[in-house]
């Protein structure tokens, strides 16, 4: 890998083309369960990954990339769907939770250190959720404690496993990313 | 096996290639149509949104594809239906009095409610129908080429239009690359015995697990940014101006359909408005 010069246009415009298409590439796999109905979607884990490793701002950029995307149409999201009306549904909440969540991971893990991605990682899972139970609450006019029980509960286990993972992967492909985008490591 | 068979052969966008009118438009005046459609299938009344569907479908009929295969799109959509109408009719609006249709345990179902389903699986529908035309036929590179001719304005404020464009077009050329590394690499830890999903554990042993699929997965996608960044730089890339010289002729009386859309845009508001 070349960390001598910096690029910083193409490497950027590669790194968040790429993230956008693992996020959407992550809608097209689902790890079966065999103990529950419900597959591992990984595509959250990578909206997070993208916020942890490219930071807010390209963090954000990719996601927004990959909603836009979806919202003109393309199977990008979970289950295969895509199109504006996904916004409008059940599960619109968690989409745009998806840039909130990506862009403050990011912004809360730009020192690095373990903490850092640790505390980012969990806020952006937090924030999915809480935009996600927000969504649910307003399109089906549901009390907190119901849009709590049927829009974070079930995927709370789920998503403190992805949350380790995504700190776990942070932490080791983090100076690589930095080394890319020609950042100097904090601290 | 046939657990871990990926989606990877949906194709983004299926695009089928052919010489209608409606293939031969600029990529610019496709997008202007499926935007002056999708506004009143969001946002319009049911007639609207009737005749946004049949317009579309009348569109897939002379781009010569076949509705059947349009409405065969909305499929993947129907448990998505399910989930919206039982959480409509497990709780009700507060204030609604009108009168109740059947009621199955904690669900009840008001005329209200059922109107408000019916009406958000129709614009459902119609949307998932424009959506298909569109990209029936519209190809990933008119795709990109089409955001970059319809935001070419903003380019002179400084957005960066053509970075969007390139991002884009970059974006559908690794969604299908990345989704077969990852069914790829899923299926080499898997033959070498690794159990995803099954590990005891705390949260931080059972993701530990799958380490060994998200780590390679990712490398390759830093590995690829890279390569595609020194193949731009080969190519003295700079970010300042455009990278095609694609120039999309206007068909005939292009510049009439362009502004046929927003006449018919306001059409469906304002049959919906005397319809009411």
């Amino acid at each position: 890998m070349h960390t001598s010069r910096m690029r910083p246009i193409a490497t950027h415009i590669g790194l968040i083309s790429l993230f956008a298409a693992l996020c959407a590439a992550g809608a097209m796999i689902s790890l079966p369960l065999p103990v529950s109905p419900l597959p591992i979607v990984i595509q959250n884990m990578f909206v997070i990954l993208a916020g942890l490793l490219l930071g807010p701002l390209e963090g954000g950029a990719a996601i927004l990339l990959f909603l836009a995307l979806g919202a003109l149409g393309f199977p990008v999201f979970s289950g295969g769907r895509g199109g504006i009306a996904v916004f409008a549904g059940p599960s619109g909440g968690y989409l745009v939770g998806y840039f909130v969540g990506a862009v403050l991971a990011g912004a809360m893990a730009r020192k690095r250190s373990r903490l850092a991605s640790l505390s980012g990682g969990i806020a952006g899972f937090i924030a999915i959720l809480a935009c996600g139970a927000l969504g649910l609450k307003l399109m089906n006019g549901i009390t907190w404690t119901k849009a709590f029980t049927l829009g974070v509960l079930p995927f709370l286990i789920g998503d403190v496993i992805k949350c380790a993972l995504a700190v776990l992967v942070s932490s080791r492909l983090g100076p690589l990313t930095d080394s890319l985008l020609g950042r100097k490591p904090h601290g | 096996m046939k657990d871990l068979e990926f989606f990877r052969n949906i194709s983004i966008g299926q695009y089928s290639s052919g010489d209608s009118l409606l293939h031969r438009l600029t990529p610019a005046t496709k997008y202007l149509w499926l935007f002056a459609l999708s506004i009143p299938g969001a946002v319009g009344g049911i007639s609207g949104v009737a005749m946004v569907l049949l317009l579309a479908l009348c569109a897939g009929r002379g781009a010569g594809i076949r509705p059947a295969f349009l409405l065969r799109g909305v499929k993947p959509a129907l448990p998505f239906f399910v989930l919206a109408a039982f959480l409509q009719f497990l709780f009700g609006w507060p204030g609604d009095h009108s009168a109740a249709l059947f009621t199955l345990g904690p669900l009840s179902a008001t005329a209200r409610e059922a109107a408000a389903v019916g009406m958000a699986v129709a614009r459902t529908v119609a949307l998932m129908v424009l959506l298909g035309v569109f990209t029936s036929i519209t190809s990933e590179g008119e795709i990109a080429h089409g955001v970059e001719d319809l935001l070419d304005p903003l380019a002179r404020l400084g957005l960066p239009v053509h970075r969007l464009a390139l991002v884009v077009s970059a974006t559908f050329r690794f969604i299908p690359v990345i989704a077969g590394e990852l069914e790829s690499i899923v299926k080499a830890q898997a033959s070498r015995g690794a159990d995803f999903g099954t590990g005891k554990g705390g949260p931080f042993a059972r993701a530990r697990a799958y380490l060994p699929l998200i780590v390679p997965v990712t490398v390759r996608a830093l590995e690829r940014a890279e390569v595609l960044a020194e193949a731009m730089e080969a190519r003295c890339y700079t970010g300042k101006d455009r990278t095609r010289w694609v120039v999309y002729p206007k068909v005939r009386g292009e510049d009439a359909i362009r502004a046929l859309a927003l006449v018919f845009c306001a059409a469906a508001f304002a049959v919906d408005a005397l319809l009411r």
